[in-house]
């Protein structure tokens, strides 16, 4: 009695093979979520740690911001640095010189364009930070159809097989769908921690800009006392 | 790109490469499920089965099971079981009647069966049509123990019913069924006293030649039980035959035990064509097909199988009724000269009926 291989091969069951297997169109699907996935992982790293970078940076620049003597001094040295509280500080020291560099100085419109300039330049620093989020969020929320549209392809794919060859047998069904549900595997595989990264990343961008406000408002409390002498 | 994301984009990528490596090469190295092994099974072939029954007698008394089973059954569940109750009760009214024979003993046997019989013939029609078989049972023990020794004939008739009725008290909670058939034993037995007090007075041993008398309202004794294993024991084709103008003929001609070797014959042959196909293991082999076939002298079919029944269709397999009946029909067809006794051809292979059971094929 010969032994028939009643079991595949657990060489079949590898990424690769289920991959080098399946039809054209899941193929693209695959490669397409592999590419997200690592589009994904390379955006989290990278954002995580310039995130981590300004966070850190910033509370230097603002401890050494407060320990300043000399404003000029100040944007004349640490204040040119490539931050986002560097950006908002020199877009407020910009404002301030121009506007008090005439003759007349008119108060309460200095205050205003004080403020309108700094928000402004936290507007720009926030967008700039978050400016790769909008991918996380989309690939949390399409990869998982790309997959299931790629399974689907996958088993309408097997189903056509076994009407072509009349036989129902497992052995026939089974690598088709294995394969099919190896796309929604990878969509799952992509879109989890590109959902998860996003919260995060949103999160942590949402607390510099909070910070970052907060540091333009006592910016602009100094200036406006500065305003009155 | 900044340095931060160029770091992201190479780290994220090699990570990627590594797992999915990973994943190849382990689930390469996984070990392997032992390959299931077939253990040998012994086949012994059966082909020394005799046709044709040997023995006449069982032929002559085996069309008889086609009606009877529903009937004989439910009697001997029930006929055990009202028969030890009742020497229980039994001596119990023994005493009751002695100080009483002087004066009421031949009144009493009067009124009492006549009340009796009235209520009782409602629950009868309602639950069993055919009390034929039942009253043997509670006659026989009842007048053996007593009648027999005591000269007086008249106390044990007005005891028995009492019994009857304590054992019914008894057993009607638990079998209604059991209660059922013993009242009508009762009245049976209140009936066909008179004519058992003669056989009485003459003794115990022609007591029991009259319980066959007294059970002939009934007419069937208890013989059907015995020769009814039949139809049940070869499942795989029970032969049935066709109900039109043939019931009469076969009978006669052939067997019962002789359609069964013949249809075991038939399954034989058929067997090696009977292929399911991918059909096994799917809900279609519940699917039980039954095929009316008409043969030639020379065992080649003379009409295409026809299928006249279906069993066990149900929701899930309904869409294969179509590929089972297929399957049944080739295989007839394909194995078609079969080699049948040819004298069992007349009233027997020549029209059959043959249940397919794919679970019990191949």
């Amino acid at each position: 009695m010969t032994n028939l291989p009643i079991a595949p091969t657990a060489s079949l069951l590898s990424p690769v093979t289920l991959f080098l297997q399946a039809d054209l169109v899941v193929k693209a699907v695959m490669i397409g979520l592999l590419l997200a996935s690592i589009w994904t992982w390379a955006i989290i790293l990278g954002h995580g740690l310039k995130l981590k970078r300004v966070r850190r940076q910033s509370e230097a620049f603002e401890r050494e911001f407060w320990k300043a003597d000399d404003i000029d001094k100040f944007y004349d040295g640490p204040g040119k640095a490539d931050l986002p509280a560097a950006k908002v500080f020199s877009a407020g020291v910009t404002e301030w010189r121009r506007s008090t560099s005439g003759d007349t100085v008119d108060r309460e419109g200095t205050r205003a364009r004080l403020a309108t300039a700094m928000s402004a330049a936290i507007g720009a620093e926030v967008d700039r930070l978050s400016d790769r989020l909008s991918i996380l969020a989309t690939i949390g929320s399409v990869a998982p159809f790309v997959g299931l549209f790629g399974t689907v392809w996958g088993i309408m794919k097997s189903f056509t097989d076994i009407a072509a060859q009349q036989n129902t047998s497992l052995g026939v069904v089974a690598p088709g769908i294995a394969e099919a549900l190896f796309a929604t595997a990878l969509g799952l595989f992509a879109a989890i921690p590109a959902v998860i990264a996003y919260n995060r990343l949103s999160h942590g961008i949402d607390r510099i800009e909070a910070r970052l406000g907060r540091f333009a408002d006592g910016f602009h409390g100094t200036l406006s006392r500065e305003l009155e002498l | 790109m900044e340095r931060a994301e160029r770091i992201g984009l190479g780290v994220a990528t090699v990570g990627h490469a590594l797992l999915f490596g990973i994943l190849s090469l382990g689930l390469v190295t996984r070990a392997k499920l032992p390959p299931p092994r077939n253990e040998p099974i012994d086949v012994v072939l059966v082909d020394a089965i005799g046709l044709r029954s040997a023995s006449p007698d069982a032929a002559q008394e085996a069309p008889a099971p086609s009606e009877a089973p529903t009937i004989a059954k439910p009697e001997e569940a029930i006929a055990p079981e009202p028969a030890p109750p009742e020497p229980e009760p039994a001596p119990a009214p023994a005493p009751t009647p002695k100080p009483a024979p002087p004066k009421p003993a031949p009144p009493k046997p009067a009124p009492k069966p006549e009340p009796k019989p009235t209520p009782r013939p409602e629950p009868k029609p309602a639950q069993k049509p055919d009390p034929k078989p039942a009253p043997k049972p509670v006659p026989k023990p009842a007048p053996t123990p007593k009648p027999a020794p005591r000269p007086a004939p008249p106390k044990p008739a007005p005891s028995k019913p009492a019994p009857a009725k304590a054992a019914e008290a008894k057993t009607s909670v638990p079998d209604k069924a059991a209660a059922a058939p013993a009242k009508t034993k009762a009245t049976d037995a209140g009936d066909a006293r008179d004519r058992r007090r003669p056989d009485r007075d003459g003794g115990g041993a022609p007591s029991k030649t009259a319980k066959p008398a007294g059970g002939k309202t009934g007419e069937k004794p208890a013989k059907p039980a015995g020769s009814r294993l039949g139809p049940d024991f070869l499942k795989g084709i029970t032969p049935e035959k066709t109900a039109t103008g043939k019931s009469a003929k076969p009978a006669a001609a052939v067997s019962a035990v002789a359609m069964q070797g013949l249809a075991g014959a038939i399954k034989r042959q058929v067997e090696p064509c009977y292929e399911l196909g991918s059909l096994a293991g799917t809900p279609a082999m519940s699917i039980v097909t039954t095929l009316r076939l008409r043969f030639n002298k020379d065992g080649s079919t003379a009409t295409a199988p026809v299928v006249t029944e279906h069993s066990g269709v149900n929701g899930g397999n309904q869409s294969y009724v179509r590929q089972i009946d297929d399957i049944a029909r080739r295989a007839v067809l394909r194995c078609a000269p079969l080699k049948l006794p040819a004298d069992l051809y007349e009233g027997g292979w020549e029209d059959i009926e043959l249940r397919f059971i794919p679970g019990q094929m191949g």
